[in-house]
């Protein structure tokens, strides 16, 4: 919801004003919001063409997922899956959606997924980019996720960990499925950041 | 709240474990139970067997061996304290446990179960990693694996355990006489897990000059991670001016995540100044001893 | 009367043995044959409406005896009825959610098995469709024209508006040399008792019956509200409050209680529902969370002229059905001005509704709402002009020899020496050995000590209309034909010892030693209509109540033994467990031969004269004799009893590497009238104040902007613990009452209503070097460290516009 611009300070009735008066303009003095933020890039020795069609198949998006269970397509670039997410003790199944939206072919989409479970209930979207450079492409990708329900808390502090551990799982195993495709076995990783 | 239904077995033996765990490799292992219990009974984590390895006695041990001390998995928090032996040999490993939450927990949990778990912020893991130990790992076809510890962490409560498999001991380099060590962790309350936590162990020679140096910060990586402070290493005697260099360095070269114990920033700067105090401290107590 | 006194002694409490022995009897103790357990479907949405829910798997599950949702559950019962309504819109809203969802964690779905690990498995089988809507939690936000409403009807988020003027208010503003404002927040936490809410129900269609047992602070409204929520005959109704661990005023409501009542009605079986950390942090009452906008107008010599405040009051989803909540906002614009003099005062509230569960009562219930902006300003006002905070506060508090007073608010004071309570805190903190310490020592390592000190008033016995918090109490006192007496009484024991406290009473009243006294409570078949524990009405209402109906029944039985040996009732006197003759000792009749006198042997007919109405038992009805709901010609209104007072003061240590705050020394003075057992009133400052403590240190139910409660357990909500704060300093002055019969004025909120204020004073004046103005609450570590950071980026801006002005020019190189 688009911020209102904040009501003026009320004028003060009074005509002189104190030098002494420490009435100050509402800052924001809260928390810094915290939403999960993981960022980073992926490099495949494949071609951008290729690695856009793999991105875009189902099939292939099911094997790679950490903990995919079933799915079935709603519509085009719409899923309706179950999915086991967890680390170590702690694990959920969700059943969720997933959408792919604002496709510029070959280059870009955004992924908006929502998922529910006993553990909680789970917002993410992500963009991914492509950009390529003499035969490799580099994924370019941002996730922003928002988990909700009992799963805070307790497991709070692994959030950002497990889900950077899951990303990587998935482009690994998305580079294998490319590298099986006869493309040679290599595939190069820069170090994440995040916000 | 109640856990989900799981089925419930007792090893009486580490081969009955191992036998159990090869038919089961989806059971958890149920030792002190302080993290594992309350994650169940919130339905976090949902096993559908427990294997409960109390009765286990084989796993619970402290040994010296020549250049090293063993721990079986299953020895206590309140146990590792009561020890002479770590007392004497590795008093960081002592020092630290005193800071796991309260009595009634340091009487239940366990080294092993806690370095499994792996919170980010575990006491024994920090200081564990500082030590440079590594833990031994059995399947059930009686097949050992060694690991050294910072390898054995991948992410947060994620280790390098696979399912058939249990950890059975951990080995700790016996630190040369006169060393100095020193642990300092910042919580909310007394017994909290912490915000952020170090730990250094050095050497000094004669002229004052520190001859070897490991630290680790916890709570500041996804895991516990060593420090390379390798530049207060043979650099003369320790003074201030080094050490807040040291600490600019360091900080240049960390990014704690934000999370909901504490900032990214904030985190840095706790790390600042742990970094200062223990390293100060271990060094104290290193040209003293 | 002559003999030993009881009330002022201290006393072990009767009680304490169960407890400590673990003999106590708590709701969940309570087992009957075929009982049943109770699970609920939680929303995680924080406000969404609901699409669909599927059951089907839940009922096949072997075990479960009932699943029902709220629109099902609309054929047994109506909507929560209301508690309080002073001005306020009264939503129409469920104990399960219809249609809508306000607040995460509000329950949707009920069920009951056999056992709650089963409850907990069907509540995991049920699914549950949602739209999510828009969500608000800000307090300010949901003030916006265009925030999302949770009651579209209402066509603004805001359930309540009251204000009030009194005095040349402009005029005093115009006219004052200073006038300061500040914007003042506090955070949303509660009282988090250890018992959470817990209820068994068990309806009897062969009885008519409903038997509920509930961990309750008011057994008697208990039964009010659940029969009006069902449309069941009240009389039918039978609420059982067994040992209540701990309540703080988290529990005076019908709320999630009512739902084993519902489950209890379809399944013809006893149902239990004890809630787990999670539902009580989640669901359970929640407190405080409030925005203050105050000004001050003074003077140069720090004389208070104007006051005027705005409170706005977030109550989550609803502050008078599912709990009290809203009206904590109008006490604390009632009790704003303190314990101060003023010349105008101007007041508004409005209390808002936002998606967060729902608000209550927590010790204090707008008492502290009116302490906490007050005493931070005090002290931020005595800084500015110069003036020490100690002197500010003696230069405006009312006198001793000026009670009664009527604040410019409305209501009386009763009697109270503000300025003693004062000096005595400053003594028992040794305040000028701190500031000298201070002066010694802030800086070294880091680490900085600052002493905080602060004023309370803490009006107590209240009495308020249209609301739950009403105005009587009601006790019988009754002699057994053994000698041994039973009071009656709908109060109950939520750990503030009334099992001894009222024995001590009754003893001194008829000559008799607490052994011989037991009261009955927690029990509504049983006792007459009370409405409990809240507002330290204990000391006010209930012991008011007790003693007169024992002095009734005194006078009756002077009578019969008058009668007895045809003398003058005026020779007579109760003494050592006795009536006995005041010249002629000879004649001496214990209450045991009283009793088997009237009762048996002989028995009424030849003992008890015709005059005597009732010689067994006396019951007295008593209200307030100095609460007004008729508006005087100014407007106002009085409805609380009594008003205790203190001072206390608070030394803590801030590690400004770190940021982390250790308090050293706390020190309270308190004025609660007579005393009637000083250890349970010390007891009362010590827990109090240390939850004030974690108000202002550790506790807060943080919700993000989407309405998701973070913290759920308690390793993430925060209590202090016995290692984190030293001993409570508490010593107590004696200023009776002129209202109530004993002198006593309840005092049990006291500590908690300003220990908030004066760690944050202590803290800032901890950094006073460092320019630093605390604002939100916990001071978590991080907080504090944030703080600092801010100061010294503005120290650091200022001095490099400084050298910049002074540099001297440069002159251009060629390159």
């Amino acid at each position: 919801m688009p911020e209102k611009p904040k009501e003026s300070a009320k004028q003060h009735p009074k005509k002189r004003r104190s030098k002494f008066d420490f009435a100050r303009p509402r800052k924001e003095i809260r928390k810094e919001k915290k939403r999960m933020n993981v960022t980073g890039e992926y490099i495949l020795e494949c071609s951008k063409e290729r690695t856009w069609r793999a991105l875009n198949d189902p099939q292939v998006l099911s094997r790679c997922t950490p903990g995919f269970q079933s799915m079935n397509v709603v519509a085009p670039d719409h899923y309706e899956g179950v999915v086991k997410v967890g680390i170590g003790s702690i694990s959920g199944t969700y059943k969720g959606e997933m959408k792919l939206s604002d496709k510029v072919d070959q280059e870009k989409y955004t992924i908006i997924g929502e998922g529910a479970g006993p553990i909680g209930i789970m917002n993410v979207t992500g963009n991914i980019e492509l950009q390529e450079l003499d035969a490799l492409t580099t994924i370019v990708y941002s996730f922003e996720a928002r988990i909700g329900g009992a799963v805070k808390g307790l497991a709070q502090r692994g959030l950002i960990p497990i889900a950077k551990y899951l990303i990587k799982q998935f482009f690994g195993s998305l580079a294998e499925e490319l590298a099986a495709e006869k493309i040679e076995n290599r595939s190069a990783h820069i170090p994440e950041t995040s916000t | 709240m109640k856990p989900c239904a799981f089925s419930y077995v007792k090893a009486s033996s580490l081969d009955n474990l191992l036998a159990i765990l090869s038919d089961n490799s989806d059971a958890k292992i149920l030792a002190g139970g302080q993290s594992l219990v309350p994650m169940m009974n919130m339905r976090l984590a949902r096993p559908e067997m427990l294997i409960d390895i109390n009765d286990v006695t084989e796993l619970r041990f402290i040994t010296e061996e020549q250049d090293h001390i063993r721990v079986g998995a299953l020895t206590r928090y309140n146990e590792i304290i009561e020890s002479d032996l770590i007392k004497a040999k590795i008093p960081l490993l002592s020092d630290v446990t005193e800071y796991i939450g309260y009595i009634a927990i340091r009487n239940r949990g366990t080294i092993g179960g806690s370095l499994v778990h792996n919170d980010p912020s575990a006491e024994i893991g920090v200081a564990l990693v500082c030590l440079g130990a590594e833990v031994v790992l059995v399947n059930s076809d009686a097949e050992e694996r060694v690991v050294p510890l910072d390898q054995f962490f991948i992410t947060t409560y994620l280790t390098d355990i696979a399912p058939d498999e249990i950890l059975r001991e951990i080995r700790i380099p016996i630190p040369a006489a006169h060393s100095g060590h020193a642990f300092k962790e910042v919580s909310r309350r007394v017994g909290d897990f912490a915000m952020a936590n170090a730990a250094a162990l050095m050497q000094v020679g004669t002229g004052g000059e520190i001859t070897s140096l490991s630290f680790s910060f916890g709570g500041i990586g996804d895991v516990p991670m060593q420090i390379d402070l390798n530049a207060l290493v043979d650099n003369g005697p320790l003074v201030e001016e080094k050490l807040d260099q040291a600490v600019t360095k360091v900080l240049r070269e960390i990014d704690p995540e934000s999370d909901n114990v504490a900032s990214g920033d904030y985190k840095k700067q706790l790390a600042g100044v742990l970094l200062k105090q223990v390293v100060s401290e271990a060094y104290d107590r290193a040209t003293n001893s | 009367m002559t003999g030993e006194k009881w009330v002022g002694k201290r006393l072990e409490r009767k009680e304490d043995l169960r407890f400590v022995t673990g003999h106590g009897t708590y709701t969940d103790d309570v087992t009957l044959p075929g009982m049943l357990h109770a699970a609920m479907v939680r929303s995680p949405h924080a406000h969404a409406k609901i699409k669909s829910i599927d059951c089907t798997k839940a009922q096949a599950l072997p075990g479960v005896h009932a699943v029902i949702t709220g629109e099902d559950a609309k054929k047994y019962w109506g909507p929560l009825p209301k508690s309080v309504d002073i001005d306020m819109k009264i939503p129409t809203v469920f104990a399960l959610a219809v249609d809508k969802i306000y607040y995460m964690g509000e329950p949707v779905v009920a069920v009951a098995a056999d056992t709650r690990y089963l409850a907990e498995d069907a509540v995991d089988l049920i699914e549950v469709e949602y739209e999510p809507l828009e969500i608000v939690v800000d307090t300010e936000k949901a003030l916006a024209p265009d925030a999302p409403l949770l009651y579209p009807e209402w066509g603004n988020n805001i359930q309540c508006e009251w204000g009030m003027s009194v005095g040349p208010v402009e005029e005093i503003f115009a006219k004052a040399d200073h006038v300061f404002e500040d914007r003042i927040p506090h955070h949303r936490y509660s009282g988090v008792p250890i018992e959470g809410r817990a209820a068994l129900a068990d309806y009897d269609p062969y009885n008519r019956s409903l038997k509920l047992w509930c961990s309750t602070q008011t057994p008697l409204i208990v039964r009010t509200l659940v029969a009006q929520t069902f449309d069941f005959p009240e009389h039918d109704v039978q609420v059982i409050a067994p040992d209540v661990g701990g309540a703080f005023g988290n529990k005076i409501q019908a709320d999630a209680e009512v739902i084993p009542c519902l489950l209890s009605m379809i399944t013809g079986r006893p149902v239990k529902w004890t809630e787990s950390r999670q539902e009580n942090l989640l669901s359970g009452i929640q407190c405080r969370d409030y925005v203050w906008n105050i000004k001050i107008a003074v003077d140069n010599d720090g004389t208070l002229r104007g006051l005027k405040g705005e409170v706005l009051g977030n109550v989550g989803k609803d502050g008078t059905c599912h709990a009290a909540g809203a009206g904590k906002f109008l006490v604390a614009c009632a009790y704003l001005p303190g314990p101060y003099k003023w010349q105008a005062y101007e007041t508004n509230t409005k209390v808002v509704v936002s998606n967060k569960a729902p608000s209550g009562a927590y010790r204090g219930y707008g008492k502290d709402i009116a302490n906490y902006p007050m005493e931070i300003m005090m002290n931020r006002i005595a800084d500015k002009l110069g003036i020490s905070a100690v002197d500010l506060r003696k230069k405006n508090m009312i006198e001793a020899d000026e009670f009664p007073y009527q604040q410019i608010s409305g209501p009386i004071y009763d009697s109270g020496d503000y300025h003693l309570c004062l000096d005595k805190a400053l003594d028992l903190i040794d305040y000028d050995e701190v500031r000298a310490r201070q002066a010694k020592q802030n800086g070294k390592d880091g680490k900085y000590i600052g002493v905080g000190i602060g004023s309370m008033l803490e009006p107590s016995g209240g009495a308020v209309p249209m609301c739950i918090f009403n105005s009587y109490e009601v006790a019988t006192v009754r002699m057994m034909p053994e000698g041994g007496f039973h009071v009656l009484t709908g109060h109950q024991n939520i750990g503030q010892g009334i099992e001894t406290t009222l024995c001590q009473v009754v003893a001194d009243e008829m000559a008799c030693t607490p052994d011989d006294v037991r009261i009955i409570f927690g029990d509504t078949n049983a006792v007459p209509y009370g409405l409990g524990p809240w507002s330290s009405r204990g000391a006010t209402f209930n012991v008011s109540c007790v003693v007169e109906a024992a002095r009734k029944l005194k006078t009756n039985l002077l009578e019969v033994c008058a009668n007895i040996w045809q003398c003058d009732g005026a020779e007579l006197e109760f003494q050592g467990g006795a009536v006995v003759h005041k010249s002629d000792t000879i004649r001496r009749m214990t209450l045991k031969e009283i009793g088997n006198q009237t009762h048996l042997f002989p028995g009424a007919f030849g003992v008890v004269p015709e005059s005597v109405s009732n010689p067994f038992e006396a019951t007295h009805y008593w209200t307030s004799p100095v609460a007004f709901w008729k508006p005087d010609e100014l407007g106002r209104i009085s409805l609380y009893t009594t008003h205790p007072s203190g001072s206390s003061a608070v030394v803590v240590e801030v590690d400004t590497d770190t940021g982390k705050i250790t308090v050293l020394d706390i020190a309270m003075c308190e004025d609660i009238g007579t005393l009637i057992n000083p250890t349970i009133c010390e007891g009362q400052v010590q827990g109090g104040y240390v939850q004030g403590i974690g108000g202002a240190l550790l506790e807060e139910l943080e919700y993000d902007e989407y309405g998701q409660l973070l913290n759920t357990d308690l390793t993430s909500y925060l209590h202090p613990l016995a290692s984190d704060v030293p001993d409570v300093k508490v010593v107590h002055i004696q200023s009776p009452s002129p209202f109530t019969p004993l002198g006593t004025k309840g005092g049990a909120e006291g500590g908690t209503l300003m220990s908030c204020a004066v760690v944050v004073n202590a803290v800032e004046d901890a950094l006073r070097s460092f320019d630093v103005k605390i604002s939100d609450l916990p001071l978590t570590p991080e907080r504090v460290k944030g703080l600092l950071n801010a100061a010294q980026a503005k120290r650091d801006a200022r001095k490099t516009e400084r050298e910049r002005k002074t540099a001297p020019e440069k002159t251009p190189v060629e390159v």
